[in-house]
Order: C-alpha cells, then sequence, then structure tokens
C-alpha cells in the first residue's frame, strides 16, 4: 500500500480547483441555457480542456532539486504524483459527463477520448516543462496553442478536433487517443532518471560535462 | 518634488524597455505573431489564385489571426505579472523604493510593444491588399484597433495576475474568447464584444473609443491593491464614460435591420 497522504498535500491544488469550479459553471449554464445544442457540447469540451490543463501542474516541486538526490527515481515520484491526481480530475470529469448527459454512448466515449487524450498531452508538456525549469504554468498556453494550430488546419488534417473530420467518430476517437499517446511518450521520455547512467552516457559529451567512464571488470 | 515625479516617469520608462523587449521575445507572443502572419499569409495566396477575391469577405484569417495574436499576448503579460509571485521575489520588490503602481504602470508601457508590432501584419496586408483589390477606407480603423485590443488585452491579463494569481487562469479566459461567440445570428449587443469589427468608419471609430475605456477600467482593477490615490478614480470616471458614451453611440446604430448588422 503506497502511502500518498504525503504526495496530495505537497500538490498545488488551485488550478484543479478553478477548473472543477469553472468546468461545473460551464455545465450548469449549458444546461439551463441551450440542452442538447452544439454551443452545450462546446461547454462539455471545455470542461475537458480545463480539467486537462489544471493537471499539468501536477509535477510543480519547489523542493525538486533537493529531492532529486533521494533513493527514488524521478519516474516514481512522478507516478505517485499522478495516482493522486488523475482519480480526482477524471471523477470530476465523470460526474461532470453524467450529469450534464444524456448522451448517446458513442459521443459519451469519443468525449472521453477527448479528455484522455488531453490530459495525456498536458502530462507530458508537463513533465517536459518541468524538466527544463518552465514548469505547470506554462502547460495551459502551449495546448491553448496547440489547438488553435490544430484549428487553423483543414478537417482532415487536425490532430486535435473540436469538431467533425472525415471518418465520424471513430475518427475522433482515433486522433485524439494518438494526441495522448503522443503526450505520454513524451512524458516517459522526459521522467528518465538523471542520475541513471543510460542517461548520463547519452548526455555525456557536452561542454563542461564528464565523461562516463565503465570500469573493467576485474576478475 | 518634480525631481522625484522625473525620476519615477523615468523608472517607469525604464521598465517598460525592459518588459516590452522581454514581451516581444516571449515565446508565446512569438507564436501568436507566426499565427498571425499565416493568416496573412493565406489571404496574400488566396487573393493570388483567385480573381473573384475581395478584401471584405477573404481578409477574414488576416482578422482571426490578429484576434490570436492579441489573445496570446495576453498569456505573455500574465506571465509577466506573475514574474514576482513565480519567482517569489514579491516581497523584495515591495521593499523597493518604486512603489507597485509604478512597477505596474512599467509593464503596462511594456505592453505597448506587443501592441505596436500586432499591428504591423494587418497593416502589411491591408497595404499589399490595396495595390490588387478595393479595401475600404475603415481598414485604417481596424489596424489601429488591432493594437488597442492588443493593449485591452494586455491590461486584463495584468488584472487577472494582480487578482488571481496562478499561470493556469489567463490561457483559460484565452481559450474561453476563443471558443465562445456571441451568436451567429447578428443583433446589436453583439457590437459590445470586443472581438467586432464595425464596418463603417464612425462605427468602427466608437468602437476603439469602447475598448480604450475598457483599458482604463481594466488597469484601475489591475492597480487597485497598489493604488490609494485619487488618479486611479479619475481613471476609473473617464473609462467608464468612454464605455458609455461609446456604447450609446454604437448599439442603437449597430443593425440596419433585424439579423442585418454592420458588424
Amino acid at each position: 500500500m503506497i502511502s500518498l497522504h504525503y504526495t496530495a498535500m505537497a500538490i498545488s491544488w488551485l488550478p484543479l480547483a478553478l477548473a472543477a469550479f469553472l468546468g461545473v459553471a460551464c455545465v450548469v449554464v449549458a444546461r439551463m441555457v441551450a440542452p442538447g445544442t452544439p454551443a452545450s457540447l462546446v461547454a462539455v469540451q471545455f470542461s475537458a480542456i480545463l480539467l486537462s490543463t489544471a493537471t499539468g501542474f501536477v509535477f510543480d516541486d519547489p523542493a525538486s532539486d533537493v529531492l532529486s538526490a533521494s533513493p527514488k527515481s524521478l519516474a516514481w515520484r512522478r507516478i505517485r504524483r499522478m495516482l493522486v491526481i488523475i482519480p480526482v480530475a477524471t471523477s470530476i470529469w465523470a460526474v461532470l459527463i453524467v450529469w450534464h448527459g444524456p448522451f448517446e454512448p458513442e459521443s459519451a466515449f469519443t468525449l472521453t477520448c477527448m479528455y484522455l487524450g488531453l490530459l495525456g498531452l498536458s502530462l507530458g508538456i508537463a513533465g517536459v516543462t518541468t524538466r527544463r525549469g518552465g514548469g505547470g504554468a506554462v502547460v495551459a498556453p502551449i495546448v491553448f496553442i496547440t489547438i488553435v494550430v490544430s484549428s487553423l488546419l483543414p478537417p482532415r488534417w487536425r490532430p486535435m478536433p473540436l469538431g467533425d473530420v472525415p471518418g465520424g467518430f471513430t475518427s475522433l476517437q482515433l486522433r485524439w487517443s494518438a494526441t495522448g499517446l503522443a503526450g505520454l511518450l513524451l512524458l516517459v521520455a522526459s521522467s528518465r532518471d538523471p542520475g541513471s547512467v543510460a542517461f548520463r552516457m547519452f548526455s555525456a559529451g557536452g561542454p563542461g560535462e564528464p565523461k562516463v567512464v565503465t570500469p573493467p571488470r576485474t576478475g | 518634488m518634480t525631481t522625484q515625479a522625473t525620476a519615477s516617469r523615468g523608472a517607469v520608462a525604464a521598465l517598460a524597455r525592459v518588459d516590452g523587449r522581454k514581451l516581444l521575445f516571449s515565446p508565446i507572443f512569438l507564436s501568436g505573431l507566426v499565427l498571425s502572419l499565416v493568416g496573412v499569409g493565406i489571404f496574400v495566396q488566396t487573393v493570388r489564385t483567385d480573381a473573384t477575391a475581395t478584401w471584405r469577405v477573404d481578409a477574414w484569417t488576416v482578422g482571426a489571426g490578429s484576434i490570436i495574436l492579441a489573445l496570446l499576448a495576453m498569456v505573455a503579460a500574465n506571465r509577466a505579472g506573475l514574474r514576482d509571485w513565480r519567482e517569489e521575489t514579491v516581497d523584495q520588490h515591495e521593499a523597493l523604493p518604486l512603489g507597485t503602481s509604478m512597477r505596474l504602470a512599467g509593464l503596462l508601457g511594456g505592453v505597448a510593444w506587443p501592441a505596436t508590432v500586432a499591428m504591423v501584419p494587418v497593416a502589411l496586408a491591408a497595404v499589399w491588399a490595396s495595390t490588387r483589390l478595393e479595401v475600404p477606407p475603415v481598414t485604417t480603423i481596424h489596424v489601429i484597433q488591432t493594437g488597442v485590443l492588443v493593449l485591452m488585452l494586455g491590461a486584463l491579463g495584468l488584472a487577472l495576475a494582480s487578482w488571481i494569481p496562478s499561470g493556469f487562469v489567463a490561457p483559460v479566459v484565452a481559450f474561453a474568447f476563443y471558443v465562445v461567440h456571441p451568436g451567429e445570428y447578428e443583433q446589436a449587443w453583439h457590437a459590445a464584444w470586443p472581438f467586432s469589427f464595425m464596418s463603417t468608419v464612425s462605427l468602427a471609430s466608437w468602437h476603439v473609443v469602447y475598448l480604450l475605456g475598457l483599458t482604463l477600467i481594466l488597469i484601475v482593477a489591475a492597480d487597485l491593491r497598489g493604488s490609494r490615490g485619487r488618479g486611479g478614480l479619475a481613471a476609473l470616471t473617464v473609462g467608464v464614460v468612454a464605455v458609455t458614451v461609446s456604447l450609446a453611440a454604437i448599439l442603437p446604430n449597430a443593425c440596419v435591420s433585424p439579423g442585418n448588422c454592420l458588424l
């Protein structure tokens, strides 16, 4: 049993609280003003974007330099943080979807693919930017820019479609899943431990960095 | 007293220069500039390949690009406004002789730089188009409106940074502005939407006044925590009067008939 109590206390919850509040407000307005219309769907999509980008703050840790010397690897520390925040964000998303309903099963599945795709992308960007010193505050602007760029492309080429694309629901689900997968790959790549031998061998040779020398085996 | 005021002005100008350069070269603003240039490029390509292209119908990509640029300028200004909070230097900077209001004034002066640069792609597109197409005279006002829109959204970004110090909020607001549309069926109140581009010189000029009024109100909102003087009250009064008068001039004349508006 992993104790996540201290990890939960170390995470900044303000963005997720704001996202949940705004997401609930969007769905309330959508249910009151225009239930079952495209505008109502936009409100649910907006909630997905809010919740997923809010999780981008999960890796922000002022003590990261100190903790980097601990025996626990970077990937392990990140997994612990994700184990805390992803269930909370996803539960809020599930409540919003059910509360907003009724959706056709295919629509609900497509919206969930969109949420998971954005979640994967946000975590991937957060992984990279946190490692490079940017932190979670950069995640939402980058997701915003990628969605804008995606919407400027012709529908058949949009990787992150918010509206109809050729191929219908299947195509939408595939594209959002691919987006999430790309984000997860970014996350895995950025979660390699800076102290691991493989990482040091990869980064050795740069200016001022010591070469990694493997000691000869002695019998 | 005069020497002190001159020194403060000099410090604000120096801050504006530094922050202006930082904003101009921030990756977020540069991304917006690239997207704005893409909008101009699409328009140029359309005009070159389509003999029936017109400014009124096909220049929407230029407008859309400038709106995206303005939104990203807001996000960049917000990040600049949150610098102290992010770097945990709020207390240190509070101890400086230059007050919060002066530092905010410097940041606002810095926003003027991206506002000026944001006008360039639209102006270039209009000048280039005028050699091939009929470009309406109101376009000059629209170029100015682009700059004022960046100023207004920059002030909004700073107000958000002042009241909700989280890097999450400004991108969310930007995205809300991007996806929310007042409605397909045109109505007079849509003219109050900051991104409306009115199609007559008179209405477009009033819309610029409206945006300037909103800018003043947002500046006061951003400075509400630091300001204790009468200057804030005067600026707020001028802003409210500008917004009220401009809306009174725009709203009754925005629509020729129901659904047929000069937006």
